[in-house]
Formats: structure tokens, C-alpha cells, sequence
């Protein structure tokens, strides 16, 4: 998979005339990961290609390729990550932009404010959406109120519950991948292309959202990847009609007990979103990827 | 690593029994037994933990010296660790509530547990044949329904399929052992078994459109908030919403109760075998058996427990609840969540 | 600011991240104020008023128990993330070498696999490897699912970051070293700060790898939320939630007014 070390003999990069600096800085992570998470991660992902006896075979993943339930399963999983890092980037962005540039001392507090929503317990934190996406919840109260629907909607136990609770809980990695690149953005740079003639739109779309791409590309990796694997929000609030490939991945492991097939679930969904990250880095122009 | 925990513990333990007769009290001596010992177990969490601990494992380490963890552990899993830790367990005892020691067993996780008289009471399928496992309690399953929405109350499965009811059922998915057994019992309602599982899955295809929920946490605001009049669950859970100040109750259907076995198993090759027989043997004594019935509810299985007359009115007799087939429910299990996620839940 | 927050601009932002403050914190503020409520199950509104899930919450000492614990194990894998996170990210965006683009991949699978999967496989090995047991297996798990958030968060801003002024500081005699430590920790700091925040976090809050890897006796306070609902939802839960939440703010106000600010 990708555990190919750095080689140090041909890379003597610009900053650095020794190559040991780059490998002692990396060792200790790399370590780390090769010994206690590549090891025993192959040792269990390799389960998919064996059938019970141990003998090497493909037929779990012709089984997982071949049910259009199964790929059904993977679709809805993607749709949910891709819904809500769009969420989390349409608030966030405005919000980790406001906060960054405030002058007022009180930004700190209210950064420190948007990360509750990590504090809370996952359990604890899908009772308090429950009770606001039950049919006579909040939530559904104020879609009636607002006249956009006519009676009542559920919306727990269904997938855009469940999107509108993860991307409540991923919001803040948004907000702090955003907020520490705009911080790093010299206003300057703003005001220079506003004295250019520049509109502020322009100034702030030209100038600053095109730096902080990079940032914008880390909190999408982030929110997306932490979307598709988390158990306890789809489990809770999606429901079994919500069902994702966390939550199936989940059932088999502890309740059928067929670590085999969850192997290749695991697997699938690894080498699915790696993919989807490198062609979202292509898209981005290479974004936070180095080119 | 597992002989040198074993060697430790071999170590403290001679220490300790030739230290106390230093001491010079003898009869001390056999009076605590596990002195010095420790004995990790899971348990389940909550409120549930603390009641066992205090009809259980408070009185057993008073009595015998020994120190037990509980470690708030679901039974699912609980027994993805102890298969994870074979060979070589940090945990001595475990606590199922789903019928996962049926799995362990057969994955060879499990010893003997030593045999009591207490244990030889139990009735036949409250114990496992080679002495692997005990029930220490069973839970009936059966009807909770909103008081103040039924006048009469419900008698049976079919009354899930009442058009007035319509909107306001709940049930477990399958993945949760609750489910399986209201899919069972619905086949058995309309003229299947676990060997004929067709009828349940026709049946609950009918509630499809109702609201299915994953976990027993649910059930509060299900009831509270959520226009549930009518779900399968049971008196465990009643007990504890009704305190809760919740105007439920919990009524036996006339297809009959089934038993959720609350049972304990002891890891191979743990460090404190002995510490965990001794423990599983007082989780059987009569006096345990009513404190746990008392705070939750939950029905004896030692049948020389004799319940105090108002508690027994609320708590299921053992030989009143259905006994279903476990076995053939673990074997089918995998088969039925895969159908039952293309069936029902889509 | 650059312009006028009352401008279309500025409004238009304003309002949109008013919606967020409201979305991030409504349903915090369910978890908080329902266990006020006098019934045993949450409610909300809640109906009636009483002290007691709060009293119990703080009553029962193994909720204690559990937050320094799970505080310790949060502090001690923030810094292990953040250090090995951060020199890592340094070396990835410093030195071109083959495979650069597979590490980056490598550093991001540990959010992408379900950490039960992990937390399986990892009880397995570490059973099967006989290595001695305790604590320190519990934060190596959790410092891997820890170490990308100060990784991904690190990595745009030193890929920004003018290396010229680096060189500038090394030609003027600086040791590799002095010069990192002059030139480049200021800039990156909040990065560094959000993300061993976010490392905090993360543990603070983890349950599956804590259920598999953690030593007996030793119950975090998540695992202890996690399962005292396994058997039925108790309002006590949320007011230990909603105690978390009021002790941060707390903090955070205290910090605040007596000039602790984290601000980079």
C-alpha cells in the first residue's frame, strides 16, 4: 500500500545540504505508523482475500462488486462525506474568515466556543439532534414555520439527518483548518489589490481564498475522511435506513463476526477515498499536494 | 507475557498464604480466600453496573478479599475484544446480555467454570452442557405500550399490525438482539419458526414503514417525544423508563415471552480463573438474585430464588418465559441482517 | 477587516457565519439545558426544573475519575501528535524524495479506516506480540488517528510559507535548527496550535480504540458515557456533557480576561 520510505540518497532538498535531517524528522512517525498501524493493519485488511480456511482468493470483493446493494451501500457513504464537507466548507469559510480577521479580542473566546461540539460525547450529542429532528422536533416546527414544508418532516433516521448532525460535529476541524491559514494571510495583500481597483469581492476572492486553498483542500480532507468513517452519528441518528459502510463495517466485525468481509469493506472504502482525495487535489490545482 | 502475569500472580498468591499465617489468624485466613487478588470483569454500563455491584461483586470482595473491576463494555463488543485478546486476556470474566457466548465457545475463547451446586440447580438450557457458561439472569421480552393510549391493553404480536397503531410502532433492527427475537416471535405469530423464518420477514415487511431504531438508548425519547404508543422491547427497560416518570408498561403476549439470557463465561487462560468461579457462583446465590430483581427487574434463574410476593408480580416467572432457539438463531444471524438490510431497512 | 462589515460583503458573511455559530451550538445547548428538566428522560424544553442530574453528575465520583484520566491521556497524545506531526509535515513540504505523495496517504488512512477496524486488528497484534501492556498502547493508538489533524492542518501553511526567508536566516549564520525555530515556529504557530488542539480533542473524546486497548480499571470518561447507555438513556449523561461544556467555557473566560490568549 503506501509504505514506501523516503529514500534519502537522492533528495538533498534546497533547505537542508545533510539528507539525515529530513529522515530523523520523520522516523519518529513513520516508526510509529509502520509498527503500529501499517503491520497490523495489513495483517487484517489481507483477511479479505482469504476465504474461511485461509486459502487466497478474490471472492469477497467479486461478492462486495457484484451486489448492487453493497454498491449502492458505498454511493450513499459518498454522497453523505461529499454533502457534508460542502456543508462544513459554505459555513465555514465565512465563519473561520470573520473570526481570523476580527480585531476584537472576544475572536479567541468565540473559536474556542465553535469546538463544543466536539466536547460533547458522540452518543450524548445525537440525543440532543434526536430530540431536535424527531417530527414534532425543533427543527421541523421551524421548516413548517419558515413555509417550506406542509406538515410534519421526520428527519431523524434518514441520511439527511444524519448529514446535517455530522456536519454540525465536523464544522470546527473546518473552522481550525481555516482559521490558521487565513491568520497566516497578511491583510495587506487585500488592501494592495483593493488599491489596484479591485472590488472587495474580487480583492477577497483573488487574493485570499486563492491562498488559503490549501487550507480549504486540508479541512475538506479532513471532514470528509472523518464523514465517511465515523460509526456513532449514522448509527444513532441515520438508523438502520440510513446505513453506511461504517455502520456495516461495524455490524460485521462485532455482530455477524465476519472480520473477512469486513476486511474488504475496509478496504474498499481506504482505496476509494484515496483516490477521491488525489483527483480532488487535481481539481483543486494541485492544492494541498505538492506539484 | 501470559506465564509472566501467571508467574506474578502464582507469586502474590504464595506470598499471600504464607503471610497471613504469620499473622496468626487462620481461620481469617480461610475466611478471605482471594486476599490480595484482583478480578477484572466487563459489565455493563450505567446505572445497570452499579446495581450488580452491589448485589454482586461489593458483598463477594468483602467477603473474599479479592478486588473486581468492571469495565462498562457493550456485549458486541466485548467479545470482538476477548476474540482480539486470545491466547493472552487482560480481562478474567465477561458479561453477555446477547447471546455472544454461544460464539465465544465455539471460537474456544472460554474454560470451565468451576461446578457448584447452585449451578447444578439450574434448569437445563440455563447453563451450557460442558459448564462453559451460566445465565444469572434472564430479561422477558415482550409488548411495551403507552398506558394513556391503550385502554385495554395490547394481548399480542398482531396488535403491531392495527391500522390505528399505524405511525406509531417502533422496533430494534436486527443487529440488535431485541430485534432478532421480534422477528422471530412475528414468524411464530403467523405460522413459522426459527427454522421457518419467511412468515417474520412477510410480516415485519408490513411495519417497514414504521420507526426503526438501533439502540435501547432510544427508548426514552421514543416514548417521551416521539408519538410511540407500541414497541417490542422489555421489563428491564419499562422498569427503568417508567421511574424515569414515563407512562409505560410492560405486558407478556400471548405468543408468549422470550428470555434474554444475562450470562457470564470465563476467558481461557485467564490469570484469575478461580477468583471469576467463585464470583459467577455468587452471582447465583438467591440473595444476589433478588437485589438485581429488585432494581431492574430482572427474572431469577437460580430456581431456589423465592421473590418477595410484591416483586414477583412485577417480575416474570423463568418457567413462564419461551425458551428460542439460540443456536439456530447464531447460525442463521448472518444470513437474516443480510436479508433483513435489502427487506426492510431500504 | 478590509471592508465594511456593513457592506453587502460584510453582511452577507456576517449572516452566514451567524447561521453557523447557531447550527454549531443548538444542539449544545439541548445537551445542557435538558438535564435541568425534572423528568428521567431528556425533554425539551425541558419540563420542570430541577438540580438533581447535574448534583449526580457531579456527585458520582467516577465521572471525576474518568475526566483527569482521559485530560492525561488527551494532554500527553496532543504532544506527542504535535511534535511528530509537525516534524513530519516540516520534512514533507522541505525536501523533495520519491514517495512524498505516498506519505501524505499514509498519514491521512488512519481517519479514513473506521477506527473499529483499527482498534480490532491492533488488540490482535498487540496480543499476538506479547509487548508488555499498559497505557502506552492505549495513546500509540490514539497518537496515529491523532497525528493527521496537525499534519493536514500544519501542511498548507508551511507549503505557503516563503522559504526565502529561511535561506535568509541560514545565510546569515543561523544553524538549521535556530532557524526553524526563529523564523518558521512564529508563523506556523496557530496551525500548530489548532491542530494539537484538535489531537486534544480527538483523544479526549475517542471511545472504540480506549474500549479495545485500555488497561483494566482504567475507564475513560467517554467509555463511561458511552456505555451507561447501552441498557437505556440516563439524563445523567447529559448533564456530565453539559458540565464538560460550562468547565471549558469557564476556563476559556478565566484564561481570557487574565491575558492567556492563544492566539498566534
Amino acid at each position: 500500500m503506501t509504505t514506501a520510505l523516503p529514500m534519502p540518497a537522492e533528495n538533498a532538498g534546497r533547505g537542508g545540504k545533510i539528507p539525515l535531517v529530513p529522515v530523523l524528522l520523520l522516523a519518529p512517525a513513520v516508526l510509529l505508523y509502520l509498527v503500529f498501524f501499517v503491520w497490523p493493519q495489513l495483517a487484517l485488511l489481507m483477511l479479505g482475500f482469504q476465504d474461511r480456511g485461509g486459502a487466497f482468493t478474490l471472492d469477497l470483493y467479486v461478492r462486495f462488486l457484484s451486489d448492487s446493494y453493497y454498491l449502492k451501500l458505498l454511493w450513499r457513504t459518498l454522497v453523505m462525506g461529499v454533502a457534508t464537507t460542502m456543508i462544513t466548507i459554505l459555513l465555514g469559510l465565512p465563519l473561520a474568515y470573520l473570526l481570523a480577521r476580527a480585531r476584537s479580542r472576544w475572536a479567541t473566546l468565540l473559536l474556542i466556543i465553535t469546538t463544543f461540539p466536539l466536547l460533547v460525547s458522540a452518543v450524548v450529542r445525537s440525543f440532543g439532534w434526536m430530540v431536535l429532528l424527531y417530527r414534532n422536533g425543533f427543527v421541523s416546527d421551524l421548516l413548517q414555520w419558515l413555509s417550506l414544508t406542509d406538515g410534519p418532516t421526520q428527519l431523524m433516521y434518514t441520511l439527511p439527518g444524519t448529514i446535517i448532525a455530522l456536519a454540525q460535529v465536523l464544522l470546527p476541524i473546518m473552522v481550525l483548518s481555516l482559521y490558521a491559514v487565513f491568520r497566516s494571510i497578511p491583510p495587506d495583500l487585500e488592501l494592495a489589490a483593493m488599491s489596484l481597483g479591485a472590488r472587495p469581492t474580487t480583492a477577497l476572492w483573488l487574493v485570499t481564498i486563492k491562498l488559503a486553498k490549501g487550507g480549504i483542500f486540508s479541512g475538506s480532507l479532513l471532514v470528509f475522511s472523518m464523514a465517511i468513517s465515523s460509526f456513532a452519528t449514522p448509527s444513532l441518528v441515520g438508523g438502520p435506513r440510513a446505513a453506511v459502510m461504517a455502520t456495516s463495517i461495524y455490524d460485521l466485525t462485532v455482530t455477524v463476526l465476519d472480520w473477512n468481509f469486513a476486511a474488504v469493506q475496509a478496504t474498499v472504502l481506504l482505496v476509494a477515498v484515496l483516490l477521491l482525495s488525489l483527483i480532488y487535489g487535481r481539481l483543486l490545482n494541485g492544492g494541498g499536494i505538492k506539484t | 507475557m501470559n506465564i509472566h502475569l501467571n508467574r506474578r500472580s502464582v507469586i502474590a498468591g504464595m506470598a499471600a498464604m504464607t503471610a497471613t499465617p504469620l499473622i496468626g489468624s487462620k481461620a481469617l485466613a480461610q475466611a478471605k480466600p482471594f486476599e490480595g487478588r484482583t478480578l477484572v470483569s466487563t459489565g455493563f454500563g450505567g446505572s445497570t453496573m452499579d446495581i450488580v455491584a452491589d448485589a454482586v461483586f461489593k458483598p463477594f470482595d468483602a467477603q473474599t478479599g479479592a478486588t473486581t473491576t468492571q469495565m462498562p463494555m457493550q456485549s458486541n463488543a466485548a467479545l470482538a475484544r476477548m476474540i482480539a485478546e486470545k491466547g493472552s486476556p487482560q480481562i478474567d470474566m465477561y458479561q453477555f446480555s446477547g447471546g455472544q457466548e454461544v460464539d465465544a465457545v465455539r471460537e474456544g475463547l472460554t474454560q470451565a467454570i468451576a461446578e457448584t451446586d447452585q449451578i447444578d440447580a439450574l434448569a437445563a438450557d440455563m447453563r451450557d452442557p460442558d459448564g462453559n457458561w451460566v445465565a444469572w439472569a434472564v430479561i422477558a421480552e415482550g409488548l411495551v405500550y403507552r398506558t394513556d393510549k391503550f385502554d385495554t391493553p395490547p394481548t399480542s404480536y398482531q396488535d403491531f399490525f392495527r391500522p390505528e397503531l399505524k405511525g406509531h410502532i417502533a422496533f430494534p433492527a436486527i443487529t440488535n438482539g431485541y430485534g432478532t427475537d421480534f422477528l422471530v416471535m412475528l414468524a411464530k405469530t403467523f405460522g413459522g419458526s426459527e427454522d421457518n423464518i419467511d412468515p417474520g420477514f412477510e410480516a415485519m415487511a408490513k411495519l417497514k414503514d414504521e420507526t426503526i431504531f438501533a439502540a435501547a438508548s432510544d427508548i426514552p425519547t421514543l416514548f417521551g417525544q416521539g408519538d410511540i404508543w407500541l414497541m417490542p422491547y422489555d421489563t428491564g427497560n419499562t422498569y427503568k423508563n417508567q421511574q424515569a416518570g414515563l407512562p409505560i408498561a410492560f405486558t407478556s403476549p400471548k405468543e408468549g415471552s422470550p428470555a434474554v439470557k444475562i450470562t457470564a463465561c470465563i476467558a481461557k487462560d485467564a490469570a484469575n480463573a478461580d477468583v471469576a468461579s467463585a464470583a459467577i457462583d455468587r452471582m447465583l446465590s438467591p440473595e444476589a438474585q433478588i437485589k438485581i430483581a429488585e432494581g431492574m427487574r430482572w427474572t431469577p434463574t437460580n430456581p431456589n430464588t423465592k421473590l418477595p410476593a410484591d416483586l414477583a408480580q412485577h417480575v416474570p416467572d423463568v418457567t413462564q418465559l419461551v425458551s428460542l432457539d439460540r443456536a439456530k438463531i447464531n447460525e442463521s444471524r448472518a444470513a437474516w441482517i443480510d436479508r433483513w438490510n435489502r427487506e426492510i431497512a431500504s | 477587516m478590509t471592508f465594511r462589515l456593513l457592506s453587502p460583503l460584510g453582511l452577507s458573511l456576517l449572516i452566514l457565519a451567524s447561521l453557523a455559530m447557531i447550527y454549531l451550538l443548538v444542539p449544545i445547548a439541548v445537551v445542557v439545558v435538558s438535564p435541568f428538566g425534572d423528568t428521567g428522560f431528556i425533554a425539551f424544553p425541558p419540563q420542570g426544573l430541577t438540580l438533581k442530574w447535574y448534583a449526580a453528575a457531579l456527585n458520582d465520583g467516577r465521572y471525576l475519575t474518568g475526566f483527569l484520566l482521559s485530560l492525561r491521556l488527551a494532554s500527553i497524545v496532543a504532544l506527542i501528535s504535535a511534535s511528530l506531526g509537525m516534524c513530519a509535515a516540516y520534512a514533507i513540504t522541505r525536501y523533495d524524495f520519491p514517495g512524498a505523495k505516498a506519505l501524505e496517504a499514509l498519514f491521512l488512512s488512519p481517519l479514513i479506516l473506521p477506527t473499529l477496524v483499527m482498534a480490532v486488528a491492533l488488540t490482535a497484534y498487540f496480543t499476538r506480540s506479547g509487548l508488555p501492556t499498559g497505557t502506552w498502547r492505549l495513546v500509540a493508538a490514539q497518537s496515529i488517528i491523532c497525528i493527521p489533524y496537525v499534519i493536514r492542518i500544519v501542511l498548507p501553511l508551511l507549503q505557503r510559507f516563503d522559504r526565502s526567508l529561511e535561506e535568509a536566516a541560514l545565510s546569515l549564520g543561523a544553524t538549521p535548527i535556530r532557524s526553524f525555530f526563529l523564523v518558521l515556529v512564529p508563523v506556523i504557530r496557530p496551525a500548530l496550535i489548532a491542530g494539537a488542539a484538535m489531537a486534544f480533542i480527538t483523544s479526549f473524546d475517542e471511545v472504540v480504540l480506549a474500549l479495545f486497548l485500555s488497561v483494566p480499571g482504567q475507564t475513560t470518561l467517554p467509555v463511561m458515557i458511552y456505555s451507561s447507555v447501552q441498557l437505556g438513556f440516563e439524563p445523567v449523561v447529559a448533564a456530565v456533557a453539559g458540565l464538560l461544556v460550562c468547565l471549558t467555557g469557564v476556563v476559556m473566560v478565566i484564561m481570557h480576561f487574565f491575558g492567556l490568549r492563544t492566539r498566534g
